[in-house]
C-alpha cells in the first residue's frame, strides 16, 4: 500500500472512532441526567416524608431553650422578655415596616389578639427593623399586642424557630407546653390564625 | 475649562439640581440646548459637580442641606437592612449634591448575584429589574424599588446595582481631591455625624 492509499483509510478509521466516542459521551450524559433526576426525586420524596429532617424546629418540636432567654426593647422603652410568656399559648410574628405583606397583616394579628385574649392567648410582634421606623409605623397603625424590637438579629431567631429562608412575614404558633404547633412563612389572616388556635384551645 | 464647557457645565448643573438628571444625560442635553455639539466641549464630571455645588449654594442653600440629610438617613436605614450584601452608597447622595429629586443609588457587592432578589422576594417587596453598564464591560442587574421617605413626605426611588464581591477591590480609591465615588454604612454614618455637629 502506498502512503497515498493509506491516508483516506486512516481518515475513515479516525471518523468511526470519533463517532463512537461521541455516542459514548452522549450516552454517559443521558445516564448522568437520569441519575440527577432520580436523585432530585429521591430527595424531594424524603423531604415530603419527614419534614423534620432538615428544619431547625418543626411543628410539634419544643421551642429551643435559648429562644426563651431572649429579651427585646419595646418601642416604649420597656423590656420584653420571652420567658414571661413561657407556659402560655403564644403567637409570635416576625415583621418589618419595609415588608408590605407584613404591614398588611398587622390588623389581622391585632384582631386575633383581641379575640383570643380571653382564651389566654398572647401575641408578640418582633420587628426585624430599626426603632425609628417601627415607632413611626405604630404611631400611625396602632396595635394592641406586644411589639419587640428584634433588630437585624431577629432573622437568626426566626431561623431558630424554623424560618429556613429568613423571609418575612413569619408566624409561629406555640402551645402552652412550649411546642411549635404551626409555622407559616408568608402572609396570614385572621381565619387561618383562629383555626390554628381553636385546634389547641377549643 | 474652555468657555464652551463652562457654559455647558452651568446649564447642566441647573438640570441636575432642578430636574434630578444624571450627569451624563444632563451634559448631553445642555450641549444640545446650547448648540455646542463638539465632543471636546463637554465638561468632565468633577467640573460639572463643581458647577452643581455652586448652583446649590446660590439657589437652594435654604432647602438642600435638610433634603440631603433626610436622603442620607433613609439610605443609611436601607443599608442596614441590606447589610449582608455589602451596600455602598454612590451618586449625588454620597457626594453631597442631592436634593429631593434624586434617587438613592446603592451598589451591592454580593457573593451570589441572585441573593438580593431572593431576599426581596422573600420579604414580599416589589421591585423591577433593569440592567446598567457594569464595571467590567458587561451589563449588570439593577433592582429598582420605590420606598417611602417620611421626612420628605414622598416616595423615593431606590436602585440596587448588583456587583460581584470582587468588584469591591479598588472601588474605594480616592480621586484627585481625596474623595471617593462610594462609601459603606460606616463612612455614611461618619458623614451624618460630621454634618450634625
Amino acid at each position: 500500500m502506498t502512503p497515498s492509499d493509506a491516508a483516506p483509510l486512516n481518515k475513515q478509521a479516525g471518523l468511526t472512532a470519533r463517532r463512537t466516542l461521541l455516542a459514548l459521551v452522549g450516552l454517559s450524559a443521558a445516564a448522568g441526567g437520569a441519575w440527577w433526576a432520580w436523585r432530585k426525586q429521591a430527595s424531594t420524596n424524603t423531604a415530603a416524608a419527614s419534614p423534620q429532617a432538615d428544619a431547625a424546629s418543626a411543628p410539634g418540636d419544643a421551642v429551643p431553650a435559648a429562644v426563651w432567654q431572649q429579651q427585646f426593647d419595646t418601642p416604649a422603652g420597656a423590656t420584653l422578655a420571652l420567658s414571661a410568656f413561657q407556659g402560655k399559648p403564644l403567637l409570635i410574628n416576625f415583621w418589618a415596616t419595609w415588608c408590605p405583606p407584613c404591614v398588611k397583616e398587622m390588623p389581622e394579628l391585632d384582631r386575633f389578639s383581641q379575640t383570643f385574649k380571653a382564651k389566654g392567648w398572647h401575641v408578640i410582634g418582633l420587628a426585624i427593623d430599626s426603632p425609628t421606623p417601627v415607632k413611626a409605623f405604630l404611631s400611625k397603625v396602632g396595635v394592641g399586642f406586644d411589639i419587640g424590637l428584634a433588630g437585624m438579629g431577629g432573622t437568626e431567631l426566626s431561623q431558630a424557630l424554623g424560618n429556613d429562608a429568613g423571609g418575612l412575614p413569619f408566624t409561629v404558633l406555640i402551645d402552652a407546653q412550649g411546642r411549635i404547633r404551626q409555622r407559616k412563612a408568608g402572609g396570614t389572616h385572621f381565619d387561618e390564625l383562629a383555626a390554628w388556635a381553636n385546634e389547641i384551645t377549643p | 475649562m474652555s468657555f464652551a464647557s463652562a457654559e455647558i457645565a452651568a446649564t447642566a448643573a441647573r438640570m441636575v439640581v432642578e430636574e434630578g438628571l444624571e450627569y451624563g444625560p444632563a451634559k448631553r442635553r445642555a450641549a444640545k440646548q446650547l448648540g455646542l455639539t463638539g465632543r471636546g466641549d463637554l465638561p468632565d464630571n468633577s467640573e460639572l459637580e463643581e458647577a452643581v455645588f455652586e448652583y446649590l449654594s446660590v439657589f437652594c442653600a435654604d432647602t438642600q442641606p435638610a433634603e440631603l440629610r433626610a436622603l442620607r438617613e433613609l439610605a443609611a436605614m436601607w443599608m442596614g437592612r441590606l447589610a449582608e450584601f455589602r451596600p455602598h452608597l454612590t451618586g449625588a447622595i454620597w457626594r453631597g449634591t442631592a436634593t429631593r429629586l434624586n434617587d438613592i443609588h446603592l451598589q451591592l457587592y454580593c457573593d451570589d448575584s441572585k441573593s438580593t432578589e431572593i431576599t426581596l422576594l422573600n420579604k414580599g417587596i416589589a421591585f423591577e429589574v433593569g440592567s446598567v453598564p457594569g464595571p467590567r464591560g458587561h451589563d449588570v442587574d439593577c433592582l429598582s424599588l420605590s420606598i417611602d421617605c417620611p421626612a420628605l413626605n414622598e416616595a423615593i426611588g431606590l436602585h440596587l446595582t448588583i456587583l460581584d464581591a470582587d468588584d469591591l477591590r479598588g472601588a474605594l480609591k480616592a480621586d484627585a481631591k481625596g474623595r471617593t465615588d462610594r462609601g459603606d454604612l460606616a463612612a455614611l454614618n461618619k458623614l451624618l455625624a460630621q454634618d450634625g455637629a
